[in-house]
């Protein structure tokens, strides 16, 4: 019995370190996300890999304005490929919202200069 | 000066000719799976989009339209980006979980849009609405289409029932590599559905609202009773609530369908175990031990979590 919880233990801690994404069902239930990756070896460096996106990609949210708490919740609902794909190009990725001032001025510019090429 | 002008003026002609994203699509659809002429959700409800706010607007009609009222001020809390000035295509996934419903992506087609807006679920698509090398991204929700008119109903900005002209609306949304998703409530299966994209997007419902979750994994399973994932995952979503009947009957399904899966006979063994069924638990984890592969350590630790034998 001692046994088995001092085996337990680090994996615990090691899921709390990484704020699994899947609540972990208490006992060893395999959850549902790792039946659906076809797990290769390197499944606990992936998941190292993917604590560092999250905070990388909560951080990048909040230095873009989104404010602290907000960020941690969506980053939580996000998937593994979804933060992956944000961490890798969050910066590039359209984001759908409406035309800024910035590019208003832009389209002035060019529409005044193609009217005096005119 | 004029020389600049004019050279700037060219460049933007060019520019604006080479402006295509993919190649126009294709609207018109075989007789062999013939759509209905016109289709339209008349009810799906509109929200005059604020400075910015078309996101978390479309967001607010597609699960509206859903039968999850949620307001685009709430919304906007989940989607917007203030220094983008909008939403992220991930982030307009992940705001439909939180909400409770299915997140379904289309495939890059015309006829999936078709398709779903004619089993009368509104669909977000993402447009751009100006030139490749000067983007303006915006999210908009088809509501409706009419094929001889050749016409494309939406929900858009502060128009509520915006209608454009098929090859017009093709080509903002080619942009965007035809980006769609449709938001259900998670007892209805897309039209379009695909088995291995349902069940993940059911996957991903999983972590933020496994009760829905659950009723996702029903859906996938009505369609697709075989499918492992689906069957383990409502396993799971069972277990968690403690419903230890259904969450036994789910993995012992898992295990006579794939009785390759030590996934299901190791989540199996746990639920046995906790019954107090401990031979038939040791059974089920030996399986999944003799049957190995990547998750071989938890496996093991199951088995040794069951006294006896």
């Amino acid at each position: 019995m001692k046994k088995t919880s001092a085996r337990i233990v680090p994996v615990a801690l090691f899921s709390l370190a990484l704020g699994f994404q899947t609540p972990a069902l208490h006992a060893e239930l395999v959850a549902t996300p790792d039946v659906a990756t076809q797990a290769s070896a390197d499944a606990e460096r992936a998941k190292v890999q993917q604590f560092l996106e999250q905070a990388n990609v909560k951080e990048r949210l909040q230095a873009m304005g989104v404010d602290g708490i907000a960020a941690t919740d969506r980053v939580a609902a996000l998937d593994q490929q979804e933060i992956h794909a944000l961490a890798q190009r969050i910066d590039s990725m359209p984001a759908g919202g409406n035309i800024t001032t910035m590019e208003w001025i832009l389209i002035i510019l060019v529409a005044i200069l193609v009217v005096i090429a005119l | 000066m004029r020389r600049l002008a004019r050279w700037l003026s060219a460049a933007a002609t060019l520019a604006l000719a080479a402006c295509a994203g993919l190649p126009p699509g294709e609207w018109g659809y075989p007789s062999t799976d013939p759509l209905p002429q016109r289709a339209e959700r008349t009810d799906a409800p509109f929200h005059p989009q604020e400075v910015y706010q078309c996101g978390p607007a479309a967001l607010a009609t597609a699960l509206g339209s859903a039968g999850i009222r949620r307001s685009p001020e709430e919304l906007t809390n989940e989607v917007y980006i203030p220094a983008r000035q909008g939403s992220l295509q991930p982030e307009m996934l992940a705001a439909v979980r939180r909400s409770g419903a299915v997140a379904y992506r289309l495939a890059a087609q015309p006829r999936a849009l078709l398709k779903e807006l004619a089993a009368g679920h509104p669909v977000v698509v993402l447009q751009n609405l100006r030139f490749d090398w000067a983007p303006q991204w915006h999210y908009a929700v088809a509501v409706g289409y009419d094929l001889p008119a050749r016409q494309v109903v939406l929900r858009s900005g502060r128009e509520k029932r915006l209608v454009m002209d098929l090859d017009d609306f093709d080509r903002s949304w080619a942009k965007s590599g035809r980006w769609a998703f449709v938001a259900l409530p998670p007892e209805r299966l897309p039209a379009t559905a695909v088995e291995a994209d349902y069940v993940a997007a059911a996957v991903a419902l999983e972590r933020v609202a496994p009760a829905a979750a659950e009723r996702a994994y029903r859906s996938a399973l009505g369609t697709w009773p075989n499918n492992l994932v689906a069957r383990i995952g409502f396993g799971n979503t069972a277990y968690r609530r403690g419903e230890l009947d259904a969450a036994e009957a789910a993995f012992r399904q898992a295990a006579a369908d794939h009785p390759e899966s030590g996934d299901a006979w190791n989540n199996l063994a746990q639920v046995l175990h906790e019954r107090g069924q401990r031979t038939a638990a040791r059974e089920a984890a030996k399986r999944a031990v003799a049957i190995g592969g990547p998750r071989l350590p938890a496996y093991r630790r199951t088995l040794e979590g069951i006294p006896g034998g």
